[in-house]
């Protein structure tokens, strides 16, 4: 039996010697190991190393790099990719589960068809080329309305097949889901500074300010952004201080944790931003250079926001305010993060706005250790482009005219209230019923065949919005298909990851490019001009040809063979703003947006209290939904070692709340969505209407660890769909496919012993910020009581 | 050369309390549902509005001296060359005297192979040149892994520069898992049995 030296690994790994060098600018000790730290793995018997494949995550947005481990063609283990700039070889709890995703025991591996009505979860196994035909045939009756075709994904923004299919077919209306987490910031950051997003240089900072945000348990690129927050706070020293309405794993690494009043946040930082301007804190060269203000204009808007003013409002402490804000405007470099809860409310967007604000004033923007402009390749799609078809009313709701394409909340609305006529869905590997505000709505809505003749679900697996389908379209999962991503880089030095099957599809599931292009030929009528590639591999050659770096590297090659591609001689180009200005209308940082303006806001960052806050009764609390580092949305509840870690969500009560509720901890509980929710909400059309359901019961489990006001639970638990792991039942090795057995499926506990939780977004009515079109998760007012039974 | 003398250093200074390690540990070494060889213990101090949360990652001291070791009437727990105390499946006829026997409440019956259990530091990845599993996983290095007795090593210098702290002291086990910077309260009351589901990611523990 031959084992493996250390030597061997370093030769393994000395094709990638100008990665590490990158890696070592980073972190000095990540070669001093003397065992390797990652990039291999050994079976535990033989001691053989494992085949191995690189490749992309999917559990969270992240997208880190991931290597697949595998023996005899069985996934065995899937580690970090040290190649990865963002994971540099690490791998969360999420992405090492995903395995489980591969082999959940009710994955669905052929194409089924609906046996029964809608809903009644009978079905049919029929094979492609029945399931083809039939939902090509369907499309071609709807070809000559083609906008009647409604394309429903997970994020737009990284489902550039899917909008090239139905831009293809003819129709405007491919709508994506991340948004209803985060379009809030990223309309914010594009009106402000032309570019959607931001991306905080936490590695080399000298203090971070948090807003809401929980880097150590869900950001938008966790692994990557967190690893350097803590190399920031470790190497560099970073200060880093946090406001939240509950205590999260963020608050073990800093300095010092604040409780704030919820949806105070605008107010928070724009009293720092008048104590910073009236000290004359402020970098005066760059907000006359590059911003669209003049001090005295600012200052003298800002006068209104005094610290004994915010101290009523938020109920961090005037001294506090001031004290923060003297140490963040002298301390060179800071940075401000803000996402999560800083986003999710009706005023969301100047929430953003105000927290951006203090790194203008300071001069800390695109600096090393400041807030950074997103980093990242822009990879078009594949010539020849389909035409965009024109914007409808469905995919770009006017009420939310900033939004844009962002709104999927307020489009399901429209559907359902019979606004916009429909004449199919396809939801791709998006589970509205269960991630969506007010998801048994639209649940209500695909029950209804006369307002949605025809749904198509292309998933793996029965989830609460496939179990609603005419048809079934067994998908691959991500660990056995094709996908290229460029995503924001935390690092601040662009990427492109690939994505590539690293064990082959199981039994008859396809990759959505093959049911895609096989549609699209089928369908005919000049679409399938559009998938006319050999392969998918051809596919995305195409879509890397542009970027000369990578395919001078060796192009998709290169991708195979590591995963990820970046030009390692590139370092950050911060500043670069300063040769072409930014990418607003004005070329300046549009402190005073326009556009906002335009739309009969304040121009200038402002305080918009959300109104039901301020006429809460004494029962009345605040509800908050947060995201863990265990499960992400509705996307990972089907991995049983996730499931076992966090599988339930108890409402969090604050002591002194509960005793004068009389509720004791462990007690059943109801909490109920009173009507207060949605109180002044301006937009007249739709928005702020109730929910379908008013109420769930949980357990109250009471800590010291939240705001007395605010009562908050775990979002990705309480499934009714989505297969048995996901609902905490045992799973019986008979009952499963073989090539989808794992004794351990027998010894699920959870559901038994704890139960699987409840959904909290079955309360939370449609809400947008009508200026953002980010849903206002963090806005549901509610009471909480001992349950009767 | 000194023999080697493999130990691990866990700088909660580093650490987020994310559960990589947890599932890093599942995967690895095919640890079934209902048991754990590595978990996460978190705990919240404090009255609103001064709180705070903590965190350990926990796993087998693998102890020099190992009372596991002594206790095992088939010899079935023994002590490598390098210090890592592992059992050998085939031997052990599932007493559970050692799990009676471990200060730190780190054994378990597996559930699908009715033998005992507990971390043994990856000993095959360690024989093939690679550290821990849950130390690759782990997104903030908070996890450092070594032979303690090479002085180059990183393990070596991060325990000759810093304050560290192990599980039970009094207990003179010498336990070779180490904390930088742990809160007390959650270093304390590791006899209590913790049934590991109890500890979900919400802090169901309070002390």
């Amino acid at each position: 039996m031959r084992k493996i030296s250390r030597r061997d690994f370093l030769k393994l790994s000395a094709a990638g010697t100008a990665v590490l060098a990158i890696e070592s600018q980073l972190n000095p000790l990540a070669e001093a190991m003397e065992l390797m730290t990652g990039g291999r793995s050994v079976n535990r018997t033989s001691h053989l190393p494992r085949s191995f494949l690189p490749s992309t995550c999917t559990q969270c947005p992240a997208g880190c790099g991931i290597m697949g481990y595998v023996e005899e063609s069985r996934l065995v283990k899937i580690g970090g990719n040290p190649k990865h700039i963002n994971n540099q070889g690490t791998l969360c709890a999420r992405g090492q589960a995903g395995i489980n995703a591969l082999y959940d025991p009710d994955r669905i591996l052929k194409p089924l068809k609906r046996a029964g009505g809608r809903g009644k979860n009978r079905w049919t196994t029929i094979d492609w080329r029945q399931a083809y035909d039939e939902v090509a045939k369907t499309m071609q009756q709807i070809r000559p309305n083609p906008a009647q075709f409604v394309y429903l994904t997970e994020d737009l923004r990284q489902d550039t097949l899917g909008r090239r299919f139905t831009n293809a077919f003819g129709s405007p209306n491919a709508i994506g889901a991340a948004a209803i987490f985060d379009a809030n910031k990223k309309v914010a950051t594009e009106l402000t500074w032309g570019a959607a997003g931001d991306m905080p240089d936490v590695a080399r900072t000298k203090y971070a300010l948090i807003f809401g945000a929980n880097p150590m348990e869900s950001h938008p690129q966790f692994v990557g952004f967190v690893r350097r927050l803590v190399d920031g706070i470790q190497q560099n020293q970073a200060k880093v201080v946090t406001f939240d309405v509950r205590l999260t794993n963020t608050s073990a690494l800093a300095k010092e944790v604040y409780y704030v009043n919820p949806g105070t946040y605008s107010m928070l930082a724009l009293s720092m931003a008048n104590v910073i301007m009236s000290e004359g804190l402020q970098d005066s060269g760059f907000i006359n250079q590059w911003t669209n203000v003049s001090e005295p204009d600012l200052a003298a808007h800002l006068a209104q926001f005094t610290a004994e003013k915010a101290e009523k409002e938020t109920g961090v402490a005037a001294n506090v305010i001031r004290r923060i804000a003297t140490e963040f405007a002298t301390t060179k470099p800071a940075t401000t993060v803000s996402d999560g809860m800083a986003s999710s409310h009706l005023n969301g967007t100047q929430n953003e706005r105000a927290i951006m604000l203090l790194n203008v004033i300071t001069g800390n923007v695109d600096i090393r250790g400041g807030l950074c402009l997103p980093r990242q390749y822009d990879l078009a799609d594949a010539s020849p482009v389909p035409p965009a078809p024109a914007a409808s009313s469905l995919s770009h709701p006017a009420e939310l005219p900033l939004a844009g394409q962002q709104s999927i909340e307020r489009s399901l609305q429209m559907i359902q209230d019979r606004k916009y006529p429909v004449g199919m869905i396809m939801s791709h590997g998006f589970n509205p019923v269960y991630s969506n505000p007010d998801g048994d709505a639209f649940a209500e809505a695909l029950k209804d065949d006369s307002l949605i003749p025809y749904h198509v679900a292309v998933t793996p697996y029965m989830t609460e919005t496939a179990a609603l389908a005419d048809i079934i379209l067994p998908e691959t999962t991500y660990l056995e298909g094709w996908d290229i991503e460029a995503g924001p880089s935390p690092e601040q030095v662009p990427y492109v990851a690939l994505r590539q099957p690293v064990v082959p599809p199981l039994q008859d599931s396809k990759s959505f490019f093959d049911i895609a292009a096989e549609l699209s030929t089928r369908i005919a009528g000049g679409m399938e001009g559009y998938f006319n590639f050999k392969s998918v591999e051809d596919y995305i050659s195409a879509r890397i040809a542009g970027i000369s770096g990578l395919m001078s590297a060796g192009g998709l090659n290169y991708l195979k063979q590591y995963g990820v591609w970046y030009d390692p001689r590139s370092k950050p180009d911060y500043g670069a703003f300063a040769t072409g200005g930014f990418q607003t209308p004005s070329g300046k940082i549009e402190v005073s947006s326009p556009r906002l303006e335009q739309q009969g806001y304040s121009a200038l960052p402002s305080y918009d209290p959300v109104a039901a806050f301020n006429k809460l009764s004494k029962d009345e609390l605040v509800l908050t939904i947060y995201n863990t580092a265990i499960q992400y949305d509705a996307k990972t509840a089907n991995c049983m070692w996730l499931d076992e870690i966090l599988h339930d969500n108890p409402v969090l009560i604050n002591p002194q709340t509960a005793a004068s509720l009389g509720i004791k901890d462990g007690d059943k509980v109801t909490v109920v969505r009173t009507a207060r929710t949605g109180d002044g909400v301006r937009s007249p059309e739709g928005i702020g209407v109730d929910a379908k359901a008013r109420s769930v019961q949980t357990t109250a489990f009471i800590t010291e660890g939240i705001h007395p006001r605010v009562v908050a639970m775990a979002n990705g638990v309480g499934h009714t769909g989505f297969g048995r792991i996901a609902q905490g039942k045992k799973v019986d090795k008979s009952s499963v496919e073989r090539v989808l057995r794992d004794p351990n499926t027998e010894l699920v506990w959870w559901g038994e012993k704890d139960g699987t939780g409840v959904n909290p977004k079955k309360i939370v009515p449609v809400m947008p910020d009508p200026a953002g079109g980010g849903q206002a998760w963090g806005d549901v007012v509610v009471t909480v009581g001992k349950s009767s039974d | 050369m000194a023999k080697k003398r493999y130990a691990m250093l866990i700088d909660m200074r580093r650490c987020i309390g994310c559960h990589a390690c947890t599932v890093a540990c599942k995967a690895e070494n095919a640890v079934p549902l209902e048991v754990n060889a590595t978990w996460l213990k978190i705990i919240e101090k404090g009255i609103y509005p001064n709180t705070r949360r903590y965190f350990l990652p926990r796993m087998c001291n693998n102890c020099t001296d190992a009372i596991c070791a002594r206790n095992c009437p088939t010899q079935a727990t023994y002590k490598r060359d390098d210090g890592i105390v592992v059992v050998d499946q085939h031997r052990c006829i599932g007493c559970k005297y050692c799990i009676a026997s471990c200060p730190y409440d780190v054994r378990f019956i597996n559930p699908l192979k009715n033998i005992v259990q507990k971390c043994y530091f990856c000993v095959h990845r360690v024989d093939s040149g690679l550290v821990p599993a849950c130390v690759e996983s782990c997104p903030t290095r908070a996890m450092i892994f070594g032979d303690k007795n090479d002085s180059k090593s990183e393990i070596a210098q991060m325990l000759a520069t810093n304050a560290t702290e192990v599980l039970k002291q009094e207990m003179e086990t010498d336990p070779q898992v180490f904390y930088i910077a742990a809160d007390e309260t959650v270093m304390s009351n590791v006899e209590k049995k913790i049934n590991y589901r109890a500890e979900s990611s919400l802090i169901k523990l309070r002390l």
